[in-house]
């Protein structure tokens, strides 16, 4: 019966490798992918639900500075192949207690990592809240806390493309929102 | 065998048109399974993000061409095949042919209680070929057939492969480790 002992043989190996047969942690690759496959498709994702909207809502707010920038001349992209600004922000909805710190710096330090080997990635950073409001007089006042709580410079081929990145952002996956400003060269 | 109709629906909205929520279902489905197929066939476990990011990039632009004759899985497992072979710049074959033959006999008996740190260790220094046909068929289940069609060879260079692979494991975990309960 050699296929039966082929198949008892067969057993005994995968019985002894099945320590190898862990999964990998998928989490923390997922949003690199998800930023990546964004760019691959050049902003033509199908966005969901509120995401969708969000980045509907970049998309005129981009174009809307656009056109208040060149004095309401509803022309063409300001921007092309340019660099854009992603503001985080923590409103009412905004909720990560589920994730430490630790895991939230992870989480976004892998996306940015992920644009970074793409090219897009020019900056970023983590913002404090505390800020200092400055008036013409010279005067210094503390301010409240704000609620814009870091920054993406990213490079992207224009609006809808910078769009469909933040879309990715982690942040929005824990009711943050994300703000998309062209940055305007020189 | 064939994926189920939601599996396919999936793989269409998601890899297909591009819809997110389909893509991450998926995505969650087949990653941790690819992650760990590709941490220990890569050269460098630390690539094995790497190796599934592009995977999936290509998958995303040639999923038009999937003709659903394989599972999703199987064909997803092929594309990280051929992103490894070429991150190896080195064919697969070499490492199929170019190893000493050992002599003609049966499988030998698999290893008891060795852990998991030390056999990654020695799957780590098995030759590229033996160490692939050896994970796809023993810790990922793949048959034969399988294998040989995602690695193009013969399903009998598959079976030879296999039966040197473990030849090698046992060989490299040397009386001591490999046969705590033999």
């Amino acid at each position: 019966m050699p296929n039966d002992n082929l198949g008892r043989t067969d057993a005994r190996w995968r019985e002894a490798l099945a320590p190898l047969h862990r999964p990998g942690d998928s989490a923390a690759l997922e949003t690199r992918v998800r930023a990546s496959l964004a760019v691959q498709r050049g902003g033509r994702a199908r966005l969901p639900g509120r995401r969708a909207w969000l980045a509907i809502a970049a998309i005129v707010l981009v174009a809307l500075v656009g056109i208040w920038a060149r004095g309401g001349s509803p022309t063409s992209s300001s921007v092309a192949g340019g660099q854009y600004l992603l503001l985080l922000y923590e409103g009412a909805r905004y909720d990560a207690r589920g994730a430490s710190h630790e895991q939230l710096v992870n989480e976004y330090r892998v996306w940015a990592g992920g644009l970074a080997r793409l090219g897009k990635l020019v900056e970023a950073s983590e913002i404090a809240p505390e800020e200092q409001l400055l008036s013409g007089s010279g005067e210094s006042t503390q301010a409240p806390a704000g609620v814009i709580t870091g920054f993406f410079i990213i490079r992207a081929a224009d609006e809808r493309e910078a769009a469909a990145i933040a879309a990715t952002c982690p942040h929005l996956s824990y009711g943050g929102e994300v703000a998309v400003r062209p940055l305007r060269a020189g | 065998m064939s994926d189920s109709a939601e599996e396919l629906r999936l793989f269409r909205q998601g890899l297909v048109e591009g819809d997110d929520e389909a893509w991450r279902t998926l995505y969650r489905r087949h990653t941790p399974g690819l992650l760990r197929l590709a941490e220990l066939l890569a050269d460098r476990p630390d690539d094995a993000d790497d190796l599934v990011h592009d995977t999936w990039l290509r998958a995303a632009r040639g999923a038009a061409r999937f003709a659903e004759r394989s599972l999703v899985r199987t064909w997803l497992t092929g594309i990280l095949l051929n992103c490894i072979r070429e991150w190896r710049r080195a064919s697969v074959r070499a490492g199929l042919v170019e190893l000493p033959d050992d002599l003609p006999g049966p499988d030998p008996e698999p290893p008891h209680g060795v852990d998991r740190l030390d056999l990654e260790r020695v799957v780590a220094g098995l030759p590229p070929g033996y160490r692939e046909v050896l994970l796809l068929h023993d810790v990922e289940g793949y048959t034969h057939v399988e294998i040989a069609d995602l690695l193009g060879i013969e399903a009998g260079t598959s079976k030879s492969q296999l039966s040197r692979a473990r030849r090698a494991v046992v060989r490299a975990l040397g009386p001591e480790e490999g046969g705590k309960d033999a």
